[in-house]
């Protein structure tokens, strides 16, 4: 079980190891996902996609595709008009004259079976010109060189970022505080160092799909495993020119989306063909293939960190470059470079800080969402680098941190007094202390390993301000429907909901039910993405509670003849408080409203209060994120030195989310998370080559599998958050992010060697050891 | 999801196979597992008209052990893990295919399989080459046997001629001493491809005079391959410490490995030298 | 072509003609409409498409519908016992060990199929016999966990 350090208060729900509700219909195979949706009348969607990373479109003919019996349509970029993106709106529904990115759709078929879709693509007969390919986001940058996007300025784009047309930078995010010059120069040393991460695919094992259907009315009806609803209902009507109450959403079950399923990808070309298709649905479904090649990834990024301290360890001065590679179009890139680059100087106080984020275009697959926006890969750099400078310096680690790590009070590199919930310090003491206390790991079965420990600290934001609305809805009997936008994914949001509402109402969790989002009927939640759900939709649901229990107390009092102030809710019921007479939700609803009663509906809606955008010059604001979530990872590995290979023995995992609502599942979120770095950590790559994916499959792009996982050990820091419900804040997208560098650090403590580029391969390792030796070895002989 | 469309067939005997197999030509594909066709069809990459199963070929899912042992070509590569007879009679076999994927994927994929499809990869091969096995071929003129280190030409290339079926792999019985190691290495998940697959069988006298080696290679070259340079340095002679460190880096050398997700060719260079080193060192001392 | 095939689904005795290009999987989900079968990467790597055929694991998504003839299928669906949970099912429920869920039905036939044969397992060996079902949310551990309170019971 995870290790708290705090005596719980008497709550019946949350804090409780409640089991998940939905559980039961997905162990039966009963929960239904998009990929099992079938609809009647439904069409097969398929698209052929460019081969090349960059070229014009010279020529495309469909006539002999759309031909084939059971293709009802077969279309291309000319038929359809839209473009979309969240961030920028720069991309097309299907390419048009150019294609930017291998993989990047030319032309769709909608037919009566995946069979005959798949024949018609061959069908369809394209002539390319291609262009010279830009690859590399350090040459995209330079002055002079070749436009992925000749429009950027055209494109509507959301005020939030700074885009440079005529360049291939579609975000700009600066951080300017203090004097870094005039630190470093007050430094006793100064650093520069390097880091580099690479394309990661969140291989969740639902792939994408999106079914659209127009009615009659020109209404667009889509289903998806999306998990913001909202954010298609907005770029999908921003796209097409229509008001938002003509986009419908219905969510189907979720299998898996770690940040890929966050914005539109399979479902424009699903509209565009269902628009031709005469009101019949049109289904898209992403092989696994296209999700590698024509979906999103992780940024690879290349982060220059300059760093100022003092003897004793002290940061003095960070300045720090971070080039986020997005690829072909923008899709979220911008918010991810964003997000990085606020985060980016690590849990650490620091007066003098100087941060550029780049977000650049080119013609790669596309960067996007990626569990952390951005936050992991700057993790890997702050820490990587923290644990140079510890070692040049003959500092310890752990001592290194302390010295350096947050306190309430102090001020954030975008100028945000931390006033609330900073448990940071404690979660490093924590994590060190529970890996010295864990039962001593078996002796190695391998004469050639080494062994070593190393850790790491972050914190992270979460894109502030977003709003989250939700509707407490209750039957005549006291029953009670959740209606809300959030998405159950497997993160266990639906149960922490349900058991934050079952202790606001006082009622028994089984009254308390939860189902899929429908934006005809479920109202707004911004997304279900950075770690966000339990804070804002709980925050949402709590008002939305409190309205309920408000309207009972006042329909109460008109029965009981009473003044407001002398009711008293408690447990369904409404009591009116010196007479010791009360009623029932079902008598309350019934005196009202007669023997077949009505419903009650308690809405809330909730913003972080206090938000300001952030300066554009200097990236400063009083607030930047609802909250700030902590985390330290302690590994300990072995190095295999003759092979290179290291094996990951144990991870103890200490989290600050402020209070836990549910231990299993904020357990389970760490468990899964952390392989899921650990995946990321030693061996995922997406091989892209001249922009072209060389390992798109599973059987080439590993993900970890169940040998290859260590012992993980969750410890749970529990700072309340003063506006948090019930104190917590969020934990979805720390738990992977330490992972890296707290590897890459205990490599270094094993064998000496600084592998300062993921994925930790083997061969790095071995090439690093050799590279150690020679350097020994020269040094030895006075070269 | 969906196949081009083809027709299935599935003879009773290895004689029908072959007369189908005449009659269609390069309209064909054998399939036994079907792991190996199935993703070939869905990719687009075959489409032939008939697909001609050996899965109803009794003779062909048993093994036998008489002498030599004769492991039919749709026998899986659960089945041998799970053949007490094998474990016996040739250890190496049961080591091999156990790392073979992953246990579904060894319900489904066959040893003929692997082998007849030529991958440079297959993981078995290494292990039948050590062994000393020989290919069982029917075709249209009769049956024939090639030794296996004969067997191999290059990528996805094989002696296997149009119209000849790969029966079954012979393999004779190992002289009493035989010691046989294996290791699969990967330097990913440990359910992927090999960066390398070793497979050694030593027959070493009391002393430790090595009276024979095989050394097989996998995934370190376009085919499953003999390290035969390294064995000839260790035919004859006793197994030193320095003995075996020269033979691993002869066989390093004569492999040929690609560059790919599993790791760049000079790595897994390094990495035959690394893991044929451990074996002859296990193998030596134990 | 077409030809009819016999098959035994979930316990029940089927006659269905089907064509030789279908896999396994096409039957069961397309022809059959048993849902709880999932479609994850279509090479046979992930295990999401696992059913037992003859009471062994097999990757539907390539295997030939054709080869099944005269063979017992089980699904998910199948899996219940008397119309109750199969024990494994419960378990995952009580250890958590179900997160989004969509490598759950395959990992569940398989772990069936595992047990049966190898009732008391070290949790060395279920780790083993699981590295062919692939899990993106959970890690594993409580799958593991589940797996071995059903196996010391």
């Amino acid at each position: 079980m995870g290790v708290t350090n705090k005596q719980a208060p008497s709550f019946k729900y949350v804090g409780k190891p409640i089991k998940r509700g939905e559980a039961v219909d997905k162990v039966k195979g009963q929960w239904v996902y998009g990929t099992d949706l079938v609809l009647p009348g439904m069409l097969y969607a398929k698209a052929l996609r460019s081969p090349y990373p960059h070229a014009r479109i010279v020529s495309i003919d469909v006539s002999r595709a759309r031909g084939l019996v059971g293709v009802r349509a077969a279309i291309t970029g000319k038929d359809v008009d839209y473009m979309f993106g969240s961030a920028i709106q720069d991309e097309p529904f299907i390419a048009r004259d150019k294609v930017r990115y291998a993989g990047e759709p030319v032309a769709a078929v909608a037919a009566i079976s995946e069979e005959i879709a798949r024949e018609a693509i061959d069908l369809i007969d394209v002539e390319y010109e291609e262009l010279p390919g830009i690859f590399d986001p350090l040459e995209a940058m330079k002055e002079g060189s070749a436009l992925v996007h000749e429009d950027l300025g055209l494109y509507a784009t959301e005020p939030t970022y700074t885009t440079y047309p005529g360049t291939n930078i579609c975000n700009h995010t600066k951080i300017r505080r203090g004097d870094v010059e005039q630190g470093f120069r007050e430094a006793d040393e100064v650093y520069e160092d390097v880091y580099t991460t690479q394309y990661v695919q969140h291989c969740p094992l639902e792939t994408h799909v999106g079914i659209a259907q127009i009615g009659s009315d020109g209404a667009v009806t889509m289903w998806s495993n999306s998990q913001a609803p909202y954010n298609f209902v907005r770029d999908m009507g921003n796209a097409l020119g229509l008001p938002y109450n003509m986009i419908r959403v219905i969510s189907t079950g979720v299998g898996g989306g770690f940040g890929s399923k966050i914005y539109l990808r399979p479902e424009p070309l699903a509209v565009a063909l269902a628009k031709v298709t005469d009101g019949k649905p049109v289904k898209h479904a992403f092989t696994r293939e296209e999700e590698f090649t024509s979906c999103v990834l992780k940024h690879p990024t290349n982060l220059t960190f300059k760093t100022g301290v003092k003897r004793d360890g002290t940061l003095v001065a960070r300045k720090i470059t971070a080039i986020f590679n997005t690829g072909g179009y923008a899709d979220t890139g911008p918010l991810v470079a964003r997000n990085g680059a606020f985060s980016g100087t690590g849990p650490y106080r620091l007066d003098n800080i100087w941060v550029d984020s780049y977000c650049v275009y080119t013609n790669n697959p596309q960067g996007g969402a990626f569990r952390g926006y951005g936050v992991p890969q700057l993790t890997w750099a702050h820490e990587s680098q923290m644990d140079d400078i510890a070692r040049r310096l003959g500092i310890d680690p752990v001592e290194i941190r302390m010295r350096n790590l947050f306190e309430l009070g102090d001020s954030t590199c975008t100028g945000e007094v931390l006033r609330t919930s900073v448990g940071v310090k404690e979660t490093l003491r924590r994590a060190v202390e529970v890996s010295e206390q864990a039962k001593p790991l078996p002796a190695p079965d391998n004469p050639n390993v080494v062994r070593g420990r190393g850790l790491a600290t972050m914190h992270k934001l979460t894109y502030t301000p977003t709003t989250s609305t939700a509707i407490v809805k209750m039957h005549q009997d006291g029953s009670v429907n959740i209606l809300s936008s959030t998405l159950e994914m497997g993160q266990g949001i639906y149960t922490a909901l349900r058991q934050m509402v079952a202790e606001r109402l006082e009622l028994p969790l089984e009254h308390i039910r939860i189902s899929p989002p429908d934006t005809d009927y479920t109202p707004y939640d911004q997304t279900t993405s950075g770690s966000r759900s339990v804070f804002h939709m709980g925050n949402a649901l709590m008002l939305a509670s409190g309205h309920l229990i408000e309207q009972l107390r006042e329909l109460a009092a008109k029965l009981l003849d009473c003044p407001l102030d002398e009711t008293e809710y408690r447990e369904g019921a409404v009591w009116r408080k010196e007479a010791n007479e009360y009623l029932s939700a079902r008598a309350i609803i019934a005196g009202r409203f007669g023997p077949r009663g009505s419903t009650i509906q308690g809405q809330g809606t909730f913003t972080p209060p206090g938000a300001q955008a952030p300066d554009k010059e200097t990236g400063q604001s009083p607030k930047v994120s609802a909250f700030w979530m902590y985390a330290t990872q302690v590994a300990d590995v072995e190095v295999d030195v003759e092979t290179g290979q290291v094996k990951v023995l144990r991870v103890v995992a200490a989290h600050d989310a402020g209070r836990i609502i549910n231990p299993d599942g904020a357990e389970a979120q760490i468990e899964g998370g952390v392989v899921q770095g650990l995946g990321a950590t030693l061996h995922e790559e997406m091989i892209v080559k001249d922009g072209i994916a060389l390992n798109p499959s599973f059987a080439e792009y590993k993900i970890p599998a169940s040998m290859d996982v260590p012992e993980i050990i969750p410890v749970f820091v529990e700072t309340e958050h003063d506006e948090g419900p019930y104190g917590a804040k969020g934990l979805g997208e720390p738990v992977l992010a330490p992972v890296s560098p707290a590897i890459a650090n205990a490599v270094l403590d094993a064998v000496g060697v600084r592998i300062s580029s993921l994925p930790i391969t083997p061969e790095k390792v071995l090439r690093a050891l050799a590279e150690k030796q020679r350097a020994a070895a020269s040094q030895e002989a006075g070269t | 999801m969906s196949l081009p469309s083809f027709e299935y067939k599935a003879p009773g005997t290895v004689e029908e196979a072959v007369t189908l197999l005449a009659e269609y030509g390069d309209d064909a594909i054998i399939v036994a597992g079907g792991l190996t066709v199935v993703i070939l069809l869905r990719e687009r990459l075959a489409r032939p008209s008939v697909l001609i199963s050996l899965s109803d070929i009794p003779e062909l899912s048993a093994i036998t052990v008489n002498g030599n042992a004769i492991i039919g070509a749709t026998v899986t590569h659960d089945q041998v893990t799970r053949s007490a007879a094998l474990a016996e009679f040739a250890p190496l076999m049961g080591m091999a295919c156990g790392r073979v994927g992953s246990p579904g994927i060894r319900n489904m994929g066959t040893v003929g399989g692997s082998v007849s499809h030529g991958d440079g990869a297959s993981d078995t091969a290494p292990a039948l080459l050590a062994l000393g096995a020989e290919a069982v071929i029917a075709g249209p003129d009769g049956q024939r046997t090639v030794p296996l280190k004969e067997f191999f030409f290059g990528v996805f290339d094989t002696a296997l001629e149009d119209g000849e079926i790969l029966t079954a792999l012979r393999i004779p019985p190992a002289s009493p001493g035989t010691q046989m190691r294996f290791k699969k290495y990967t330097c990913t998940s440990a359910e992927a491809y090999a960066a390398v697959t070793v497979a050694t069988a030593l027959d070493l006298t009391p002393d430790g005079t090595c009276r024979v080696a095989r050394i097989g290679l996998g995934s370190v070259a376009p085919k499953p391959m003999r390290a035969v340079e390294a064995e000839a340095l260790l035919q004859g002679n006793k197994l030193t410490p320095e003995l075996i460190a020269e033979a691993a880096n002869v066989a390093a050398g004569e492999t040929d490995p690609p560059s790919d997700g599993q790791g760049t060719s000079g790595y897994r260079r390094d990495m035959t030298r690394v893991w044929v080193r451990r074996l002859l060192e296990d193998t030596a001392g134990g | 072509m077409n030809r009819s095939i016999a098959v035994t689904v979930n316990g029940e005795a089927l006659t269905v003609d089907i064509k030789d290009n279908w896999t396994l999987f096409h039957l069961i989900k397309d022809t059959l409409g048993l849902v709880g079968t999932k479609d994850g990467c279509r090479q046979g790597v992930c295990g999401s498409c696992t059913v037992l055929v003859d009471g062994m694991p097999v990757r539907s998504c390539m295997a030939l519908a054709a080869r099944c003839d005269g063979k017992v299928v089980t699904t998910i669906e199948g899996l219940r016992e008397n119309g109750e949970l199969h024990p494994l099912q419960q378990a995952f429920i009580d250890a958590g060990a179900v997160q989004c869920g969509f490598c759950t039905p395959g990992i569940l036939l398989t772990m069936a199929a595992y047990l049966k044969e190898h009732p008391s397992p070290s949790e060395d060996d279920v780790r083993e016999a699981l590295i062919g079902n692939l899990c993106r949310c959970t890690g594993y551990a409580r799958i593991i966990r589940a797996v071995m309170k059903v196996s010391a019971a």
